[in-house]
């Protein structure tokens, strides 16, 4: 009887081992590949958000707030046109902001934008379809 | 020949007890573990995928705060929760990790206008490796990825920044997937 009590603690060592540790295991080594396959697809997302930037930044296209009693936005292409989808335009009615537009708009060539005439010389703000937000204070372009 | 019974009976007793203590163990810390680290999981994923758009702040005479926000992942249709509340400004370099002392009253609206339905929540709030980052009683605002919301913050003055949470419902526990922070433009 004496040598069986040998293989049952090898027997209990192994249940152990399959109960609790592989499954601790398999936990604790899952959250780096999981969050990975994320920050690959967002570095895609924030990829085109910079180049957007870059390409409002460098004047493709140029977008200036003239803040009269008719307000508009004019958005003026130096290169070849870039399309600048639109998909909401805000301005600060001394409260809160207020949106603009009813669904998108596309720029795709030199336009101009009319605002309505409440928004005469409040600030405006311009979010596009890839989540960049632009503020135009009163009478000045994207900077 | 009893003493060997009763050995026998006392091995087999230990056996059994040990092996409803490690199934005990196993339901009670691995099973909880395993399901609150899948929801983690989805929820860094969720949270490494996308990305947080702020527009400034521009705040009235009375102490009126409000600005536009947008949580942008294209790869993602459904709803979050959003979570704002002001800060001193030197606090600014710190905004990752600084959570609320003092929540100040405020409102979500849609793109059309109208007001985003409000939760209670009262259930902690995890950062997205699981640690706990709020808890306490709060008031939510449900949203929906991709949509630019409008925020008004009352309580806020010009030396302040609102900080602005976005929350994740992953599995019945809240995840915070991201946070940005906004003030006043300095022209």
């Amino acid at each position: 009887m004496k040598g069986l009590s040998i293989p049952i603690a090898f027997l209990i060592f192994f249940i152990i081992l399959i109960v609790i540790l592989i499954p601790t295991l398999i936990i604790f080594n899952q959250l780096g590949y999981y969050s990975s396959q994320g920050r690959v697809q967002g570095s895609v997302y924030v990829q085109q958000q910079e180049q957007q930037n870059i390409q409002i930044y460098k004047g493709n296209p140029r977008i200036y707030y003239n803040s009269s009693t008719s307000p508009y936005l004019l958005f003026n292409y130096t290169s070849i046109p870039a399309p600048l989808n639109i998909t909401e335009i805000y301005y600060y009615n001394g409260s809160m902001w207020v949106p603009v537009l009813h669904g998108s708009i596309v720029i795709s060539e030199n336009a101009k934008y009319p605002l309505p005439p409440s928004a005469f010389n409040k600030p405006v703000i311009i979010v596009t379809s890839l989540g960049n937000i632009y503020y135009l204070p009163p009478n000045t372009s994207v900077v | 020949m009893p003493s060997e019974i009763t050995s026998e009976i006392i091995l087999i007793t230990l056996v059994v007890v040990l092996g409803l203590a490690v199934a005990g163990f196993s339901f009670a810390f691995l099973v909880p573990q395993i399901a609150f680290s899948n929801a983690q999981n989805l929820a860094e994923n969720i949270a490494s995928s996308s990305s947080i758009s702020v527009g400034p702040l521009l705040i009235n005479s009375s102490n009126a705060g409000s600005f536009v926000v947008m949580l942008y992942n294209p790869a993602f249709n459904g709803t979050a929760y959003v979570l704002a509340f002001a800060a001193p400004s030197y606090l600014e370099p710190s905004a990752g990790v600084y959570t609320p002392s003092t929540l100040q009253p405020f409102t979500v609206y849609w793109p059309n206008g109208s007001k985003a339905s409000a939760v209670q929540i009262s259930s902690p709030i995890y950062d997205v490796s699981g640690k706990i980052l709020y808890s306490g009683h709060v008031t939510l605002y449900k949203v929906n990825f991709n949509t630019p919301l409008t925020i008004v913050i009352n309580n806020v003055n010009s030396n302040d920044i609102v900080i602005i949470w976005f929350i994740v419902n992953e599995g019945g526990y809240l995840f915070r997937i991201g946070y940005t922070y906004t003030g006043v433009p300095t022209t």
